[in-house]
């Protein structure tokens, strides 16, 4: 339905652009869908838009199954 | 024009048989049992790319496919198409780069011709190249020769010929660090041959890059062959305009690259001969069904099969 | 071995342990299609599980009346048509768009607007295809157009929305669906709230990320409410999907769009299911600019497109599949996307 992809906010380049990289690839896009948004954000592009902020983890686990995952393997979530 | 033209090629790429202007070029004989001979046609939009141009692919792609029979190339002929109006200055620089990649590929040029098409009739410049080289004896490399537990290798980042290519396009307005990986190959099958490498299949993963290449491997065979998802090299740049615009990189075309399908115990001769991006990326499995599958990290399995056309920037 | 490939292994022993019952889930998104595809998520199922792909490829739901309107501005010379390269090959007549040289591939509506200002003398038209997540950002690029009073920019509004799409869907007696995976990036607009309606159908729905592990977990749950006998709506991509979405996008794309009925390729006319530009933008409706009027096109004949979409049919079940319709030569646009039930079906089976 559509393909969006999260990127990097490196600078804001004037009104309702920014330049984003993805490891490797630069490029630039329009933020007027998503006007607060700060450098070193990570955000979901799809088209040459930003669309949405991405949370930096996951902050919430859905699964409780992953409780138990989390305490054999000693990791912190 | 055409004296300019001509004094152009002659004085970039005369070797002793070509300036010679005969209506045909006269060799030495190679005393070779077995001859391979190929010929491809280059119509490249644009003609310069990061990483190379049209008169680097015209001797890399001809050279390349000479020698995934194992054959040395030994002499080229070279055409050009021009579209009148075509400019000098590039023309030269193209003539430049194909001296230099016939030099470094260790092949001449002996024979040639140039046609001037009406402006409007042509993108340019095509070029036509056509190769003959020797095969060595007792040296026996076909897509027909997998055999079941063969190593299958990649020598080297998949796709980054297609990208560069996108790029200098224009259809995507992005900065990326990926260049063509257009080069001519042959030397290193050559070494390897030296050493008697026991090599089964080469093949060069051009247009529908390695999955289709392999695909066919796989049906000229009639062997199951699978390939592993955490073993493929990607560039991370390649790797992310995939995921931008939607390209699976095993289906771009690449320039400078062979698949090469050998015994094990040949695998660490052909690693080390091509670098430390070559790698080993799957198995040649059992024969009999020609099917080409991929293993994903966890565990699944799906069948993968040629690329049937080229792919788009989409948005879904 | 990495976090996510254990995460997956378990995942995968676990749906294998809990699922008990049969059950058909269908994914509403085709780029989940894809992912189901490219991931071999179908060869880490039991067999009592059934996924099944649903209409939202943009390109598959376009019909053919529409795909003949944009090859009307195609072939008018002095105009430049902009699309998305998904429409590039989708067939109407004998005919497509890549037979065009004034068809350009953007990446971005944008890109289009860059070309109208570069090429004054020529109407720019852009093809509008998608749902909630691509509409927002036309409405974007027909509001700058007017802000720049750009006269020469127009877009043929061919938007659909998900949720009456869905609802007809749901409510066929013989398309049978259990649970859904939702579209994850379509949501990051809306929001999880506006897929609540799925409830009204006896149906439950997970939204989710396109990575393995997510539609591995995403899977998981669904099977879990459906053994349950519980209805749910869950979002389990909330790293992107807030409750409410991002609600300047939709109040841009109603700023500039008003719902209007609209055809699905197969499935037919669907009330109120698409977009239409409102008549405040009407000088960049390439529909009333040009006064394009085209006759209706009939589906293919033979083509069950339609019926692959309402989760009726499998491709395998149509008689053009593999035959006379591969993706080198489609005739549906399921073959011609390369998110498309069929030509996914094809490329990865």
């Amino acid at each position: 339905m559509c393909l969006a992809v999260p990127v990097k906010v490196l600078e804001k380049t004037g009104k309702s652009m920014a330049r984003v990289e993805m490891d490797g690839v630069r490029l630039e896009v329009s933020t007027a869908l998503c006007p607060e948004i700060n450098v070193n954000d990570y955000v979901i592009i799809h088209a040459g838009f930003i669309i949405e902020k991405l949370e930096h983890e996951d902050v919430q686990e859905k699964l409780a199954l992953w409780e138990e995952y989390y305490e054999k393997t000693g990791q912190k979530k | 024009m055409h004296e300019l033209i001509n004094g152009l090629i002659m004085n970039n790429l005369k070797n002793g048989i070509l300036e010679r202007m005969d209506d045909s070029a006269i060799m030495e004989n190679m005393h070779a049992g077995r001859i391979a001979m190929t010929t491809d046609s280059y119509v490249v939009n644009p003609m310069f790319f990061r990483g190379g141009d049209i008169g680097r692919l015209c001797i890399s792609g001809t050279v390349n496919d000479l020698a995934t029979s194992g054959a040395i190339p030994y002499a080229l002929s070279l055409s050009f198409i021009l579209e009148e109006g075509m400019d000098i200055g590039e023309l030269e620089r193209i003539v430049k780069s194909i001296a230099s990649t016939a030099t470094e590929a260790g092949v001449r040029i002996v024979t040639g011709d140039t046609k001037v098409v009406e402006k409007g009739k042509g993108d340019g410049l095509y070029i036509n190249t056509c190769g003959i080289g020797h095969i060595p004896d007792g040296v026996d490399i076909s897509t027909y020769n997998a055999k079941e537990n063969d190593d299958v290798i990649i020598t080297g980042y998949m796709g980054n010929h297609e990208v560069a290519m996108v790029k200098a396009r224009e259809l995507i307005d992005f900065d990326i660090d990926v260049e063509s990986d257009v080069a001519p190959l042959n030397k290193k099958i050559e070494a390897l041959l030296k050493k008697n490498v026991d090599i089964h299949c080469i093949k060069d993963p051009t247009r529908g890059g390695v999955a289709s290449a392999l695909f066919e491997i796989a049906e000229h065979s009639k062997c199951e062959t699978t390939i592993q998802e955490d073993a493929l090299p990607v560039h991370p740049g390649v790797r992310s305009v995939c995921e931008i615009v939607g390209y699976d990189p095993l289906y771009l075309a690449n320039e400078g690259k062979y698949i090469i399908i050998c015994p094990s115990g040949s695998t660490k001769d052909v690693l080390l001969e091509f670098g430390k991006d070559a790698k080993v990326i799957g198995k040649v499995g059992k024969t009999g069904e020609a099917r080409l599958l991929y293993e994903t990290a966890y565990g699944g399995i799906r069948r993968m099969g040629m690329l049937e056309t080229t792919q788009l920037p989409r948005i879904c | 071995m990495n976090d996510t490939v254990k995460k997956i292994r378990i995942l995968k022993d676990k749906i294998k342990e809990i699922s008990q019952k049969d059950i058909s889930i269908m994914e509403v998104c085709g780029t989940h299609t894809m992912s189901v595809a490219r991931f071999a998520i179908k060869s880490l199922l039991p067999d009592n599980i059934n996924v099944i792909s649903g209409p939202g490829c943009p390109v598959c739901v376009t019909s053919g009346t529409d795909i003949e309107t944009a090859l009307t501005m195609a072939r008018d010379e002095s105009k430049i048509v902009c699309t998305f390269g998904d429409m590039i090959k989708v067939p109407s007549q004998g005919d497509n768009l890549g037979n065009y040289k004034n068809v350009k591939i953007v990446y971005s509506p944008l890109d289009s607007l860059k070309i109208a200002k570069d090429n004054p003398d020529k109407e720019v038209v852009m093809l509008g295809i998608g749902f909630e997540t691509t509409a927002p950002l036309i409405a974007c690029a027909i509001k700058a157009a007017k802000q720049m009073a750009l006269p020469n920019f127009s877009v043929i509004s061919m938007h659909k929305t998900v949720p009456i799409a869905m609802g007809a869907i749901l409510s066929d007696k013989d398309a049978k669906i259990d649970a859904l995976i939702l579209p994850g990036h379509v949501s990051a607009i809306t929001g999880r709230k506006y897929f609540d309606f799925i409830k009204d159908y006896e149906t439950s729905g997970v939204i989710s990320g396109f990575e393995a592990l997510d539609i591995m977990e995403c899977i998981y749950l669904l099977v879990d409410l459906y053994n349950n006998e519980k209805l749910d709506v869950i979002n389990n991509y909330s790293r992107i999907v807030s409750e409410h979405g991002n609600k300047l996008a939709m109040d841009t794309m109603y700023d500039v769009f008003e719902t209007c009925d609209s055809g699905w390729r197969g499935i037919g006319t669907i009330p109120d299911s698409g977009l239409e530009i409102k008549d405040e933008y009407a000088a960049f409706n390439a529909r009333k600019k040009f006064g394009i009027n085209v006759s209706e096109v009939l589906d293919p004949p033979g083509c069950r497109c339609g019926e692959i979409l309402m989760a009726k049919a499998k491709p395998s079940d149509c008689g053009l599949f593999g035959k006379n319709c591969t993706p080198a030569n489609p005739v549906g646009p399921c073959m011609v996307s390369s998110e498309g039930t069929c030509a996914a079906f094809y490329k990865y089976q």
